[in-house]
């Protein structure tokens, strides 16, 4: 392009913020009608207000790429989209990511590679989509839906979808889901189950994982960041955060196999990196708090008065009886010595005293450095429960947890879009393993159980994104593709007859309703396909990583009869006869969302509240809030609405408030527990070691492990298919290797590699004693009998009497995807056991209170030795990058391309306590196939480092 | 104000861009498409007298923005996009990141053949692809200053892409 058009002065302008990762970014839309008169290059003829050429750091740069054209009521009009250069918050000035500052080209415009946008709902008919009416796919969904709940139980109809794409959207899909339709079987896009925080760990030491502002990862003297670079995926937290603190003397540490920008720039700044093996955090966290308690670094005067101090359950494996207790374990604890801790981790016991002594060895005059620590899935997804428990307590006895400048918190992966419209109905999970609590339904094992008839996808590949990949992919053609029952004319009584004799047959009818063809869940295997509406399409609101609530303004017209999910929702569940659906618009979700979303870290009632009382509506009123928006929970007090900088803050003083604020106001200035304390936890390595001695690379097998890359997002449909700039960037999927195990391979830079795996362990079956027909049941007595713990010395096994019902319905708290923040708890029914419900302010998927027994159980041991686990295969391709910013025999690669899904590699075992998947630990063999077109080709893929500073 | 006197100035702005279609080898789906615009040819480095790995500065086009279209010329050693020479490896770029305007001078790295980190976000290009984005922030490719060689002369002719905060090259 060799001009890009300026906004007249008469431009319409609307505020959104980025739609891609966590940190939300503010940016302007500015729209004039194609025709009409363009803007000058002088300050009083444009609507930016500046004479061009932009000044260096104006942050009002018109590129190319922010220019595009996009239809607005059915007119033609331009749109420049741009960082907010005007923000004083999260892009400060007007920052961006690449993803950000190409989002313009995210719009449907028909001259794009967006031009295969869905438009119209579509019928699979002799296997090709034909364009149907959306009457006719409520007609059939609806039927087909009615059969299978009738005959085959509830929990035969399910739902995957995204958990993040707007509060409008996952309110109306979950109420369909989880209140209306009431199933168990449902999941959200990156787990297996809908149930569950995903830093356990923190969340069971009190810690809520969104309670830091990102004001805090400047403003530390030492920050420790375990398993992301957030350069490379959540750019502006380290561009405008990090990155000042470590300009203003911030010393950092990362814990990452991988050298990226961040890290390089770190370690050049005085910081440090322990290029870790992968899998291996807990032995660290756990040899740096015995080294730092060894030396007396501990914060004493914090722990004395935040931490809990004695135990609350006798059953207990992993909350330590205050400090001393923990103290006690893990200057005794083999795996927290530094010796053995070096040889597992990979690292040097130099390296680790170092980083012990910058985190938490005072200064000379005495005084304690301020520390804080971020977390993200490199972490979590490799071994989940001890990992973020180990984190969490290195975090606090350093004293962080609580104060500005010191907090212990996630990074974020996506924005924080879920907002329950409904609680999970764990009471009818059927999974349950002996002795253990019910638990969520796996539902990747559950379809492959054959035990899903109606599978509804919204927003997400399912197959590729979840671990294993290959095997499911099986399933899901078995029950649809290869079913007998295919519809063969484009009538709804043959398609709704054709399908009940396919639900009635092993089969399954799949619904993919998304925003462009997704393969092959959408393009394959669905045989309805729903055309949804996103980003700048409607008015939808959402959340970011410091809680921060702003408007996404629709700004032009969704392709054809494409439909924001909410309204899917909403039509098919008054098809079905549900009540509470009749919403006129996103508003009106957004209002009514707020009562039931409350008690959660995202609670806006006040707001909604407030501009009722105002005359206003609630999406009007989060409006004027622009680019800055408000900071979650909003509270009213004195009169007025404000936000929350932080949780757990207890340096926070609490003003007059009105009582819509009250519910959740204990947790802002305490840790989220019962007593306010944190709990310590201890991390008894063997629950893992099992499964880790299993699943390391053996022989010439490397460690394949994955993550984000800068330049594009998620699956990549809006960049790294669809966006010219970024597709020459990104051409396929890579795989970076160090030169040493390059070399032995007779691998370069730009060969195409294979990269196989036989050895891909998957877990199967294991459903609840209830239900027989699905094989290698366990048998529901195993652990009547308590036993005493083989792997875990002394710890006292005791029956405990079970927790009264009041002290259950006292419990309420939030967790992230936990659904249960309806203000009507239920009380889970359970199987006689003679262990105790736990039941306190943590949440009914803490593990605090599951006896060893329990947790034996579901080690990866047992889980083999009852026939539990089976070895599949797995592959995918990847071009080389052989570069030694990697660790050797660690290669990396993007965790979702989904042509080349790394996840193919990856295990399917759930971690035994929280049930989440370790994708970050995949393994694999690496060869040489070829060498890939972009080898010599001058014009597509770097293979530079990413480490260059 | 200076800003703008490479905007205003019709010599810079020469009427209609060349959409360059950069060669690709077969298969490959897509082609890159980048926009030259001509210039003024303009003699700004002598062959012979060029180092591997020792940028040389120079300002083009001429008469533009004095600042912003500060450019360098450098002897890669490798063979890269859109690189003239016996070896293709003579390569000239723009200095001014493709975020926000970044300086890139003292930049160079002859160890990767690129240019960055750019004090501003760290944004880093690779000079051996059409200044492609290695790892960073900015929405476009590093503008690419074309040359041609007659005998031991070299001259640009004219630039790939928009100069940092320039809204058209018209």
């Amino acid at each position: 392009m060799n001009k890009v058009p300026l906004p007249p002065p008469n431009a319409e302008i609307f505020t959104t913020a980025c739609d891609y990762c966590i940190v939300a970014c503010g940016y302007k839309v500015y729209r004039w009608p194609v025709g009409s008169r363009e803007g000058g290059p002088k300050a009083h003829q444009n609507a930016l207000g500046i004479d061009f050429p932009a000044n260096i750091m104006s942050g009002q740069w018109v590129s190319p790429n922010k220019h595009n054209i996009v239809m607005v009521n059915g007119k033609p009009h331009h749109i420049l989209i741009m960082a907010d250069a005007d923000t004083e918050v999260v892009n400060v000035g007007g920052n961006h990511s690449i993803r950000g500052g190409t989002i313009a080209q995210k719009c449907y415009n028909p001259k794009t590679l967006t031009k295969d946008r869905l438009k119209y709902p579509m019928l699979r008919v002799n296997g090709s989509l034909r364009r149907i009416s959306w009457e006719m796919a409520f007609d059939i969904m609806a039927e087909v839906s009615q059969h299978v709940i009738d005959k085959y139980g509830k929990e035969a109809w399910a739902m995957k979808m995204f958990s993040y794409q707007f509060w409008e959207n996952t309110y109306a899909l979950t109420k369909l889901a989880l209140r209306s339709i009431r199933t168990a079987a449902f999941a959200v896009h990156d787990q297996p189950t809908g149930h569950g925080s995903d830093t356990p760990g923190l969340s069971d030491a009190g810690i809520d994982p969104f309670s830091a502002a990102y004001e805090d990862w400047k403003s530390a003297d030492v920050l420790f960041i375990s398993g992301t670079d957030p350069f490379e995926s959540k750019t502006i937290i380290f561009t405008e955060w990090i990155m000042k603190g470590i300009l203003n003397g911030m010393k950092v540490i990362f814990v990452v196999p991988r050298k990226t920008t961040g890290v390089a720039f770190g370690e050049k700044m005085g910081g440090l990196w322990l290029d870790i093996i992968p899998g291996t955090d807990t032995i660290l966290q756990m040899a740096l708090a015995r080294y730092i308690i060894e030396n007396g670094w501990e914060d004493s005067e914090f722990l004395s008065k935040y931490i809990n101090n004695r135990t609350e359950r006798d059953l207990e494996v992993f909350q330590a009886n205050g400090f001393s207790d923990y103290k006690g374990w893990i200057l005794s604890y083999k795996y927290a010595e530094l010796e053995i801790a070096s040889e597992i981790t990979g690292l040097s016991v130099d390296k680790i005293k170092q980083a012990a002594e910058m985190i938490a060895k005072p200064k000379p005059d005495g005084s304690r450095k301020k520390t804080s620590f971020g977390i993200e899935k490199g972490n979590y997804w490799s071994n989940n429960y001890l990992n973020t428990a180990s984190f969490a307590s290195l975090g606090l006895i350093c004293g962080a947890g609580n104060r500005p400048g010191q907090v212990i918190s996630r990074f974020g992966g996506h924005q924080r879009g879920m907002m329950p419209g409904g609680k999970y109905p764990i009471e009818d999970a059927v999974e349950k393993f002996p002795g253990r609590k019910i638990k969520a339904i796996d539902l990747d094992r559950w379809v492959e159980a054959g035990k899903v008839r109606f599978a509804w996808v919204v927003g997400t590949t399912w197959l590729q994104a979840m671990a294993g990949s290959q095997g499911l992919r099986k399933s899901f053609e078995k029950m649809t593709r290869d079913n007998p029952y295919q519809i063969t004319r484009l009538d709804k009584r043959h398609a709704i007859d054709m399908l009940k004799k396919r639900v009635d047959s092993q089969g399954m009818l799949v619904i993919h309703q998304d925003i462009y063809p997704v393969a092959p869940i959408g393009t394959e295997i669905a045989d309805i396909v729903l055309p949804a509406a996103g980003w700048g399409e409607e008015n939808f609101s959402r959340a970011n990583g410091e809680r921060r609530i702003r408007l996404y303004s629709k700004f032009n017209d969704a392709p054809g009869e494409a439909k924001p999910d909410w309204w899917i929702a909403a039509k098919f569940a008054q098809r079905m006869g549900f009540s509470g659906f009749d919403w006129k618009d996103s508003n009106e979700i957004f209002e009514e969302a707020a009562w039931f979303g409350k008690s959660r870290r995202t609670s806006y009632l006040p707001l909604v509240w407030y501009a009722k009382d105002q005359g206003k509506r609630g999406h009007d009123l989060l409006r004027e809030y622009g680019t800055t928006g408000i900071q979650a929970p909003v509270r009213y007090e004195d009169g007025q609405l404000i936000g929350t900088t932080r949780l757990h803050d207890s340096t926070l003083k609490l003003g007059t408030s009105y009582n819509l604020t009250a519910n959740n106001a204990k947790w802002l200035t305490e840790f989220k527990t019962k007593t306010g304390r944190a709990n310590l936890l201890k991390t008894p390595w063997e629950l893992f070691s099992d499964f880790y001695e299993f699943i390391k690379p053996k022989a010439d097998e490397l460690w394949v492990t994955s993550g984000r890359i800068n330049e594009f997002w998620q699956s990549g449909f809006d960049d790294q298919q669809r966006r010219p700039y970024l597709k020459q960037r990104w051409p396929d999927n890579f795989l970076e290797i160090h030169p040493d195990d390059a070399k032995v391979r007779g691998i370069e830079s730009g060969d195409m590699l294979l990269i196989e795996s036989d050895e891909v362990p998957i877990q199967v079956g294991g459903f609840s004693h209830k239900d027989a027909a699905v094989r290698g049941v366990v048998d529901d007595t195993y652990s009547k009998e308590a036993e005493t713990p083989d792997l875990i010395m002394q710890q006292s096994v005791t029956p405990q009497p079970d927790r009264g019902f009041d002290e259950m319905m006292s419990a309420d708290v939030e967790s992230d995807l936990l659904l249960d923040s309806l203000s009507t708890r239920r009380v889970e029914r359970r199987e006689s056991r003679d262990h105790f419900d736990f039941s306190d302010g943590l949440g009914e998927d803490s593990a605090l209170g599951i006896p060893w027994s329990d947790i034996k159980a579901m080690t990866f041991t047992e889980l083999k030795k009852n026939g539990y686990i089976k070895l599949t295969k797995g592959s995918f391709k990847a071009v080389a990058i052989v570069t030694d910013a990697i660790r050797p025999k660690v290669a990396f690669t993007y965790f979702l391309i989904p042509s080349s899904p790394a996840n193919a590699v990856a295990p399917r075992v759930l971690d035994p306590v929280s049930q989440r998947y370790r994708y970050k630990l995949g393994k694999g063999r690496v060869r040489k196939i070829g060498e890939s077109p972009y080898k010599k080709d001058l014009t597509q893929m770097s293979f530079k480092p990413r480490s260059i500073i | 104000m200076k800003d703008k006197i490479c905007l205003n100035r019709r010599q810079f702005l020469l009427t209609g861009g060349t959409a360059i279609i950069l060669s690709t080898l077969p298969g490959i789906a897509t082609p890159i498409s980048l926009e030259k615009k001509d210039y003024p040819k303009k003699k700004i480095a002598t062959l012979s007298l060029l180092k591997q790995d020792e940028p040389v500065n120079f300002q083009y086009p001429p008469e533009a923005h004095p600042e912003l279209c500060s450019n360098f010329i450098v002897k890669l050693g490798e063979i890269a996009g859109g690189g003239v020479g016996s070896h293709q490896d003579i390569v000239a770029f723009n200095y001014f990141c493709t975020h926000m305007g970044g300086p890139l001078q003292g930049q160079y790295k002859k160890e990767h053949k690129a240019i960055g980190p750019c004090p501003f976000h760290l944004t880093t290009f690779d000079l051996t692809r059409h200044g492609m984005v290695i790892a960073g922030h900015a929405t476009e490719s590093l503008p690419q200053i074309v040359l041609e060689v007659e005998g031991n002369d070299i001259y640009a002719t004219g630039v790939m892409g928009l100069i940092y905060g320039h809204h058209t090259n018209r």
